[in-house]
């Protein structure tokens, strides 16, 4: 009987702080807000509507140099409009997180809400519940099936299964006859999921249409260099040079499958998807680019802005111009035009 | 009475048991898996989680657990690369030797303030643990910067990925130094789990503490000792981890803990403590390399993969756990 009781005063308890440090935070933020809003409306007098938005940006995790990239660019992008202290949030690829998080900003009495949609599903009914409350939602990077269409009001991205296809079209018109060609993958996320099928289906289409090519399973490795290392060390083992290259969904994976490729003196190349400054330097690099020989690129920085202007022009207008789905294309880099990308 | 004793055996082994099945199922399944390049491979690709498995066993004896090996492994392979990178070094034996360092007194001091929390602060391991692999994983990402910590000479992937004796038909080498490095780490916790006084206190511990403490045992010195074991453990795992990959990736190690915890449990290891082997462990840790090297060479998609490795490592340990009920 004791046992219970203190167990009940404990989950309370428990209760009870969480609640104390939730609206803690919340009252903390809404001073510096208050603060930050005065500041900018004497500097900046006529973009006094911006100023006074609350927004938030949701990324699907901050350890991250794809999502480092877009709040550089949200962040840039809002102080270049006057929008003050936006709320900057990380979802930690968890759609369960991302409800929390929504939930919790509306409850704050946010004017407006960008998330990257990596749990589509899961977030749809945190979604709802925020259109109800007049919360403006607007997605970037990920986003919801269509079905769902009408509970965001506008969305920037790349398009990740056209950059998959990119992809699928270097290595199908790379790749010697009679040759190998697979993917490693990362199956938890939309996004990765996305480059996968576009990929996929481009090789095969080439194969339908006559090309000599196997495509094997694709293999997941969790976003993870160690486990991405050891795939491609079986797939070499198993099928030496015959593999002739291999398509990865993101850089980590990549720096993985290069070690492996690089200590089996294998002749697998790699194309990746990404483009960071690590990947970039590999295709750049006299020696590592004879095996990293392309990167699909994002333009992270863009879609950062990209939504940031979208919001900036619903809220000044009431609509946003053009179509719902802003979708950013992916280019192809390789030796030729790497110089571009390097910073 | 032969017959007898066959089955005995047989039960008393149920992990080797399912060990010898799963080679038998895969050399069928597929024709490379038996090939001398791809069981190079296979004792190369499970000497991470062999390393971690190591230093867990100590802790799983004392009835204690460690999840945060995981992230101390990804803190200790980017000091590592930050330490190379700027001393400059570039002799490949002053490299390996600022990577043993490193992991060695890294994961020391990570195992120290472990054990010291747990045995002198009186903290429930598996909260303590649970905390701290959060904040070494945020520590990870503020010393790394949040990206790799890369460009470093060739020789820091030697460890990792180097092969020594070199013939016609295996150009790149034979005898991974993972594996080297690995056995030489086991055999050494192993003799002092199985050889020393110390290892002897660690069952006693694990056994009952309180008789331990009544027969004269710091049982609170025994405990920190051997947190600080599986922090150096993992400490070197995790610059094997950045060596086998040649850079320092804040990410490295994650999920990690899970794998090796199976692998020790698998090994016989009780998690209710008082019983255990380093050696046995190193059981466990083939069946889930070689799972996850069948399933890869068979096509196998990634989902069923997550699917039954799951499910062997629950069927071994039933198993184990059946037949270890009827001998009591």
């Amino acid at each position: 009987m004791k046992k219970k009781v203190l167990s009940a005063l404990m989950a309370t308890m428990m209760v009870v702080s969480l609640t104390a440090c939730g609206s803690g935070a919340a009252t903390e933020k809404e001073d510096s807000k208050e603060t930050a809003k005065t500041e900018q409306t004497e500097e900046t007098g006529e973009t006094k509507d911006l100023s006074e938005l609350k927004l938030a940006f949701i990324v699907g995790t901050e350890n991250d140099a794809f999502y480092q990239s877009v709040q550089a660019g949200i962040k840039a992008e809002c102080e270049k409009l006057g929008i003050s202290s936006p709320t900057m949030a990380d979802q930690q690829l968890d759609g369960s997180i991302c409800t929390d998080l929504i939930n919790n900003y509306v409850a704050a009495g946010y004017d407006g809400i960008a998330l990257s949609a990596n749990d589509p599903a899961g977030t749809v009914p945190a979604l709802q519940a925020a259109n109800a409350a007049g919360v403006k939602i607007f997605t970037f990077d990920c986003t919801l099936d269509d079905e769902y269409i009408d509970e965001y009001i506008s969305f920037v991205g790349s398009d990740n299964k056209a950059g998959g296809v990119t992809a699928g079209e270097y290595i199908a018109e790379h790749a010697p006859e009679g040759s190998k060609v697979g993917c490693i993958t990362y199956a938890s996320a939309q996004s990765t999921q996305d480059r996968q099928a576009g990929f996929e289906e481009t090789i095969q289409a080439a194969i339908d249409g006559g090309k000599d090519l196997t495509l094997i399973e694709s293999m997941d490795a969790d976003n993870d260099q160690s486990k991405a290392a050891d795939i491609m060390q079986n797939w070499v083992t198993q099928y030496g040079d015959e593999l002739s290259y291999i398509f990865v969904v993101g850089d980590p994976t990549g720096y993985g499958a290069l070690s492996a490729i690089q200590s089996a003196g294998s002749d697998t190349k790699i194309v990746g998807f990404d483009a960071g400054q690590t990947a970039c330097e590999y295709i750049a690099d006299p020696e590592v680019g004879k095996i990293w020989v392309a990167e699909v690129a994002q333009d992270p920085e863009g879609i950062g802005a990209g939504i940031v202007g979208k919001m900036a022009e619903y809220f000044q207008t009431g609509a946003v111009a053009g179509d719902k789905k802003d979708l950013i294309e992916c280019n192809l880099v390789t030796a030729e035009n790497v110089k571009d990308y390097l910073k | 009475m032969k017959k007898a004793n066959i089955k005995q055996l047989a039960t008393d082994n149920i992990v080797i048991m399912v060990l010898i099945l799963l080679v038998v199922g895969f050399s069928i399944g597929n024709a490379t898996f038996l090939k001398p390049a791809n069981v190079i491979n296979l004792f190369g690709q499970m000497c991470l989680n062999a390393i971690l498995a190591t230093g867990l066993t100590y802790v799983i004896i004392l009835g204690g657990i460690d999840i945060s090996v995981g992230s101390a492994m990804a803190i200790t392979g980017i000091l590592a690369a930050k330490a190379v990178l700027a001393l400059g070094a570039q002799s490949t034996a002053v490299i390996i030797v600022i990577q043993i360092v490193v992991g060695v007194a890294g994961g020391a001091i990570i195992g120290l303030f472990i054990g010291w929390l747990v045995a002198y602060r009186r903290l429930v391991p598996m909260i303590c643990t649970l905390s701290l692999m959060q904040a070494f994983r945020g520590l990870a990402y503020i010393i790394s910067g949040g990206g790799p910590v890369y460009g470093l000479p060739n020789g820091f992937s030697l460890l990792g990925a180097g092969r020594l004796i070199r013939t016609e038909s295996f150009k790149m080498g034979i005898i991974p130094c993972i594996v080297i490095f690995t056995i030489i780490v086991v055999i050494f916790f192993h003799i002092i789990l199985t050889k020393t006084v110390f290892g002897r206190h660690v069952f006693a511990v694990g056994s009952n503490a309180s008789v331990a403490h009544m027969c004269g045992i710091d049982t609170k010195k025994v405990t920190l000792k051997s947190h600080t074991i599986c922090g150096i453990t993992a400490g070197l795992a995790g610059v094997i981890a950045a060596s086998k990959v040649n850079n320092g990736h804040p990410a490295s190690g994650d999920g990690y803990e899970m794998f090796a915890i199976a692998a020790t449990v698998l090994g016989g290891t009780s998690l209710a403590g008082g019983s255990g082997s380093v050696a046995r462990a190193m059981f466990g840790c083939a069946i889930i390399a070689i799972i996850n090297n069948g399933m890869t060479l068979m096509e196998i998609s990634a989902y069923w993969q997550k699917v039954v490795i799951g499910a062997i490592i629950i069927l071994a340990v039933m198993l184990d756990m059946a037949q270890k009920g009827k001998s009591e």
